[in-house]
């Protein structure tokens, strides 16, 4: 494994007696998006403040290229840059906020020039660039501050929550924006969120983080098909989120390739017909049936074989999870558990509507390693 | 930061202390405010200046009133005193915390108060004898109240005259300077006690006459001082005491307002009256 | 009234005979109280940044201090910074009293809490995440300072000026510490008291309306500053 760009190593935050934050070890890889997932005050902010040298934890260590960040942190925080759920901009043009970082930096006014006009172009706010920042909607502000931040084309990017104060058109398209110019830099990205929809579409790897602490990292499917305690589970929503790859669109259905399976889904997804997705399906869309039945006359288009790994009961719902050539979860009562008398290598079908299939894009991104 | 901080706070105070006219000898002069009001102390000092260059970046003239002078004095806080307040002055040459008395000049006091006289203090002859009239006819009198050189010297002038004044609804107390007292007592169509010379500074705007003259000068003098006694520069006091008794600094003295009011407002003690120790002249 | 307007002749002879004397005033004046401004502004902007952005245990009970400091009666400081000076007193080697210095001394102790005070509310005005901001782009501290200090101009500016204000328009310390030495300390507050107590009223209603006309004069240039950017 390369050696990771950033992390921390026994990180403890502590504010008027009370652990905000104890991480004991977390790294992000060089050209990696890293989304962390919790709930509200589960100290997601806390995280990027003391990964930004923002905030210095009690204990542990910041680790840069591999090596404890010790000493002057400036030259550190000159290698990285954050976007605030807040916009934050300063009282001045648009342009200049832009550029406030190169000019900290001592950048040459021509060079300065240059870079801003490139990555307003990139954000679609060139037009802005005269304007005074603080006569700019709330969309405008935040594409000013994610340039901001990309000027400075940062070896590490930390993003706090930039789309939560978003409305949802504006952040279907920012996300757009932003996503398309990671995968040009290849930046390091840690990107805090509690919305997971956010964390799938962005992250290369999730971590969820929980009461202050990381819970679960690995890749989302993973992470969202076998989380690691009930407190994960219960904040994600069991959910099946499995990479694959659109090989048909015929008619608005979409044929996805999942591992050796395929999947038809009416998402109806924009841009290429043709590439990586995640497929989402929520459990309570899954219905199984005994393996022995005869294909009946329903609406499901896809009808999956499948063995039952695992039987968790939860109050009056019961969660099975299974394979089906990929991991897949569904929720059933405990009546019909009963009546189908599933247990774990069990042989059930699994049957869900096209319309209950969810797919996200992914841009394939060169360095991640997942990719 | 902090240190950033420090390094700023510091060079602001150094560029105070560069403000400050080099430290050092510096010469303190205790003045009586009656002196410093009608204009005559910024002439000697100059005059001071000129003849003796030496001194003149340190010359530090602070005008109080003549309490607090003593106290100034009793601290080594000035070197050399112009005052008139003759029993404070033989206490403080006493204690030794003065030496040196020397005469500077003199004028009077003088009895004051509004053009139709009503106590009908013009026909009277001392001083006395017209507060008797005032108190009598219960005529408003304004006392400076300040434990002004003035103010002790009326005291005096009540004692004498067998009257406690203090309390009575005729008798109020301005607290405030001459020129103050002296506008407040026209105001009010009142009497009251004031140094013939901020009289002839102020006669212009008041609307009062003088009536009654003291039998006693209003004696201002000049001590030093004891540098054996207080850390005090002693040869530059010695140096003003000289120039203030000398020929230049007595005519100064002698012309002072002749030319504005029509009339000196101090007598010079004169060449020669320097050596005299004065006797208390109080009773 | 006619003594107003009879002031109001007699400051403009003053100032257009080219009077030595009354120029060396109004100098010394606007030298001392500016320089009291500035130790004020270093002083306050550097406790007022402390307040407003680390927020320390016992913030509160130091702005009501501070609040009360805006009130302190210029001859308590007097007072208090003369027996500090006195010969006798712990500062006297510096023989900093009845001097220029001594002044500035005094009017930055009554300008510090002025200037802090109003420093802290004007500070506390930004957004509370905007200094992490501000050092996430990539500021040093003092990068971070001017920036935050900029953001913050026109209340700050404000400060400033009543910071000014209150030390020019000041007389008590003034003529305690100062003295009111001719050709050395005499400010235009202490010499109209001078002229007032010599009967001299015309010569005092004139100093008062140069004193005026000064601070105007001074707070309408910190005014353009302050409004420079608002317009556009």
């Amino acid at each position: 494994m390369t050696q990771p760009k950033m992390g921390v190593r026994g990180i403890l935050v502590e504010r008027a007696g009370h652990r905000i934050l104890f991480v004991e070890e977390l790294d992000v890889s060089p050209g990696e998006v890293l989304a962390v997932v919790g709930p509200n005050g589960a100290g997601k902010s806390t995280l990027i403040h003391v990964l930004a040298l923002l905030e210095r934890p009690s204990e542990g260590e910041v680790l840069f290229d591999g090596r404890p960040v010790r000493g002057d942190l400036l030259p550190y925080r000159r290698r990285m840059a954050v976007v605030f759920q807040e916009p934050l901009l300063l009282d001045a043009t648009v342009e200049s906020n832009v550029g406030s970082g190169l000019s900290l930096r001592g950048v040459p006014r021509a060079e300065r020039a240059h870079r801003v006009r490139r990555w307003l172009e990139r954000f679609g706010i060139a037009a802005l660039a005269r304007r005074s920042a603080h006569t700019l909607s709330g969309g405008e502000a935040q594409r000013v501050s994610l340039a901001r931040a990309l000027v400075l084309e940062p070896e590490v990017l930390l993003l706090d929550e930039p789309f939560a104060a978003l409305d949802e058109p504006t952040r279907q398209a920012l996300i757009d924006d932003l996503d398309r110019a990671l995968a040009e830099t290849g930046t390091t990205v840690v990107f805090v969120s509690h919305d997971r929809a956010e964390a799938l579409r962005l992250g290369d790897r999730v971590a969820v983080i929980i009461g202050g602490r990381i819970r679960q990292v690995g890749p989302p499917s993973q992470v969202f098909a076998a989380p690691a305690d009930e407190e994960v589970a219960a904040f994600l929503g069991v959910e099946t989120i499995v990479p694959g790859r659109i090989s048909a669109v015929e008619e608005g259905l979409a044929v996805v390739e999942v591992s050796s399976c395929r999947v038809e889904a009416a998402s109806a997804l924009e841009g290429p017909s043709a590439g990586e997705v995640l497929v989402c399906l929520r459990p309570e869309d899954v219905v199984l049936s005994p393996a022995e039945d005869r294909p009946a006359a329903t609406s499901a288009r896809n009808r999956l074989p499948s063995v039952v790994r695992r039987v968790v009961r939860s109050g009056a719902q019961v969660r099975v999870e299974l394979d089906a050539g990929f991991p897949l979860v569904a929720l059933i009562t405990k009546q019909s558990l009963e009546e189908l008398s599933l247990e774990a290598g069990s042989r059930v079908v699994a049957s869900f509507k096209a319309t209950a299939v969810h797919l996200i894009p992914r841009h394939a991104r060169p360095q991640s390693p997942s990719g | 930061m902090a240190v950033g901080w420090l390094a700023l706070v510091s060079l602001a105070a150094l560029a105070v202390l560069s403000m400050a006219s080099c430290g050092g000898d510096d010469l303190v002069i205790g003045v009586s405010t009656s002196v410093r009001d009608t204009g005559l102390l910024d002439e000697l000092v100059d005059e001071f200046k000129r003849q003796r260059p030496d001194q003149a970046a340190t010359v530090k003239p602070v005008a109080a009133g003549s309490g607090q002078l003593i106290e100034l004095a009793l601290r080594g806080e000035v070197d050399i005193l112009i005052i008139h307040l003759p029993g404070a002055e033989a206490k403080l040459i006493a204690d030794g915390d003065g030496i040196d008395r020397r005469e500077l000049m003199h004028n009077f006091f003088a009895l004051v108060g509004p053009p139709d006289d009503p106590a009908r203090a013009q026909s009277t002859l001392t001083m006395a004898e017209a507060l008797k009239r005032i108190a009598a006819t219960e005529k408003t009198f304004i006392s400076r109240g300040d434990n002004s050189g003035t103010h002790l010297r009326e005291m005096a002038l009540w004692r004498q005259a067998g009257i406690d004044p203090v309390g009575e609804s005729w008798y109020q107390e301005s607290g405030a300077g001459q020129g103050q007292s002296l506008l407040v007592a026209s105001d009010k169509g009142a009497y009251t006690l004031v140094d013939s010379g901020t009289f002839v500074v102020f006669q212009e705007r008041l609307e009062l006459e003088l009536y009654v003259s003291d039998e006693e000068p209003n004696q201002y003098s000049i001590i030093r001082v004891n540098p054996d006694k207080h850390g005090v520069n002693e040869a530059a006091a010695l140096a003003f005491a000289e120039f203030l008794t000398s020929p230049a600094g007595q005519r100064i003295i002698a012309g002072f307002g002749l030319e504005k009011y029509g009339e000196p407002l101090f007598v010079p003690a004169g060449p020669g009256s320097d050596s005299e120790p004065a006797a208390t002249p109080e009773r | 009234m006619e003594l107003i307007w009879d002031g109001i002749r007699e400051a403009f002879r003053l100032i257009f005979t080219g009077n030595a004397e009354v120029y060396e005033i109004a100098f010394l004046s606007l030298a001392v109280s500016g320089a009291a401004t500035g130790i004020a502004l270093i002083i306050g902007l550097s406790i007022a940044s402390f307040l407003a952005f680390r927020a320390p245990p016992g913030r509160t009970l130091a702005l009501s201090l501070l609040n009360s400091g805006m009130a302190l009666p210029p001859v308590v400081v007097g007072l208090v910074v003369a027996v500090m000076l006195w010969r006798t007193g712990p500062l006297g080697q510096l023989h900093l009293l009845y001097t220029p210095a001594a002044i500035v001394i005094a009017q930055a102790v009554i300008a510090t809490p002025v200037v802090t005070a109003l420093s802290v509310v004007a500070l506390q005005t930004l957004h509370p995440k905007l200094r992490l901001q501000v050092l996430a782009l990539g500021a040093s501290r003092w990068q971070a300072a001017w920036l935050l200090f900029r953001e913050a101009r026109l209340p700050l500016i404000a400060a400033a000026m009543a910071g000014f204000g209150a030390a020019i328009s000041e007389v008590g310390a003034s003529m305690m510490v100062g003295g009111n030495i001719k050709g050395s300390t005499r400010t235009l507050t202490t010499s109209t008291v001078l002229e007032v107590s010599r009967g001299n009223l015309e010569a005092a209603m004139a100093l008062a309306f140069i004193l005026l006309v000064l601070v105007y004069a001074v707070m309408l240039t910190l005014t353009i500053v302050q409004q420079r950017r608002r317009a556009s």
